[in-house]
């Protein structure tokens, strides 16, 4: 009995000891192996913006779709930035900041711009895998900088104030050089 | 254990996948307009199946000639995942063509085996296949193509590529990968995006929405893969800027 004894401490030490201590597996296995290298480490183009995202849904098409709908939502994000930086440069250039009337039409036009045209954007790249009972979606969508700039062109355009005020400063020289590049490399593709 | 051995590969080669070239390379086929039908392979009366296909062929080259893609979705996403909110699309094109390509193209080959019905429709002249493209390929035997992953890009086109996992039978699964390729292209042409965030110190949501509403004009399927391990379907389409 006595021997029963102790051999039960012996053992109970024994099992605290180990649960106590940490094993050396770790608590959670991340297979990382087929992450693909671009979702980490995306491109980099001064003339392309780049956007990628992951999704996971049992039905394949819903995790694609979701992943390529927010990275394309992501792209938006960046083309706002982009629109901002020049409307800000625009408005320090021309000082239509104490113009009201023009810098909410040049606002109105950044914001369509911003929330409704994306024409071009492609999923470049596509990695789908089974991830336990899911479907897991790698995409990595691409939108042509100058067509954001051509698409901003095109709506300031439309307003005749806006464009007299606008093509005499130099961001739109410049804005417009971008355009013309883009153009060109599109006939050239 | 010959005859074990036998068995196995009598097995394998019964339950391996063919198909013939054109179907998986449809953008190597000389002639245009073209188009491939995959249906139900016929359990009665073969020639009705095939005559059906046809009719179905020249209705989908009358889509591809010009079609106006119209709908979208929206997602919801929280702390708790990304959660669809609903998706409706539609499709509309000149349906005064397909009579057209009934009197003009014709059946250029067919495919039958246990589970579908594959039937190529094209101009009888233009569309004269070779041997090589008429030769059957196994699906086993092809690797996986580049664009699977990588999307290609030529002058004065959009590409995109639709996939889908199996989707109760062969057939409906195929279906399902082209009409996805051919929403990839619409929303690869214009995708309007609008995206509402709420964020506070505790929580964090974004709603996110995408409408299309295109016209694509002369849609090419240009390649057929599919992943026999992972059970995906994929194809490539692409059409006109």
């Amino acid at each position: 009995m006595q021997i029963l004894k102790s051999l039960f401490a012996t053992a109970l030490v024994a099992v605290l000891f180990v649960g106590c201590g940490g094993g050396s597996e770790p608590l959670q296995k991340t297979d990382t192996g087929d992450v693909p290298d671009w979702y980490v480490s995306p491109p980099s183009d001064p003339n392309y913006l780049y956007a990628v995202n992951t999704s996971t849904s049992k039905d394949m098409q819903i995790a694609v779709d979701k992943a390529t709908q927010a990275a394309r939502t992501e792209l938006g994000r960046q083309v706002e930035v982009k629109v901002n930086a020049l409307q800000k440069r625009f408005t320090e250039e021309t000082g239509i900041g104490d113009d009201a009337q023009l810098l909410d039409q040049f606002t109105q036009a950044s914001k369509t711009v911003v929330s409704t045209s994306l024409s071009g954007s492609t999923e470049k790249q596509k990695k789908i895998l089974k991830d336990g009972n899911n479907w897991r979606a790698y995409v990595l969508v691409g939108y042509p900088l100058g067509a954001a700039q051509e698409a901003l062109r095109e709506q300031i355009k439309k307003n005749e104030q806006l464009y007299t005020k606008f093509r005499a400063s130099q961001t739109y020289k410049e804005l417009d050089e971008e355009v013309q590049k883009y153009e060109q490399s599109k006939k050239g593709e | 254990m010959k005859f074990i051995v036998l068995l196995i590969s009598l097995c394998s080669a019964a339950l391996a996948q063919e198909y013939p070239r054109w179907f998986l390379q449809q953008d190597k086929l000389p002639c245009r307009p073209n188009a491939v039908m995959v249906m139900q392979a016929p359990s009665l009366q073969k020639e009705y199946a095939v005559e059906l296909a046809f009719r179905s062929g020249c209705e989908l080259a009358a889509k591809y000639t010009a079609v106006r893609v119209n709908g979208g979705q929206t997602f919801w996403t929280t702390e708790a995942g990304v959660h669809s909110m609903g998706a409706h699309y539609s499709e509309v094109f000149d349906s005064s063509l397909i009579e057209q390509y009934q009197s003009t193209l014709k059946i250029i080959d067919t495919f039958i085996d246990r589970n579908k019905l594959i039937v190529l429709v094209g101009d009888s002249v233009s569309c004269a296949l070779d041997d090589a493209m008429r030769s059957f390929v196994r699906i086993e035997d092809v690797p996986q193509p580049s664009w699977v992953e990588t999307l290609p890009s030529a002058e004065g086109f959009y590409f995109a590529v639709g996939t889908s996992e199996e989707y109760y039978t062969e057939v409906s699964s195929w279906q399902r990968a082209e009409q996805n390729a051919v929403l990839a292209l619409a929303r690869t042409t214009h995708t309007k995006v609008v995206s509402v965030q709420k964020k506070s110190a505790v929580e964090s949501q974004d709603l996110f929405n995408e409408e299309v509403d295109v016209q694509l004009k002369s849609v090419e399927i240009s390649e057929r893969w599919r992943d026999a391990q992972k059970k995906i379907f994929y194809i490539l389409a692409r059409t006109k800027k």
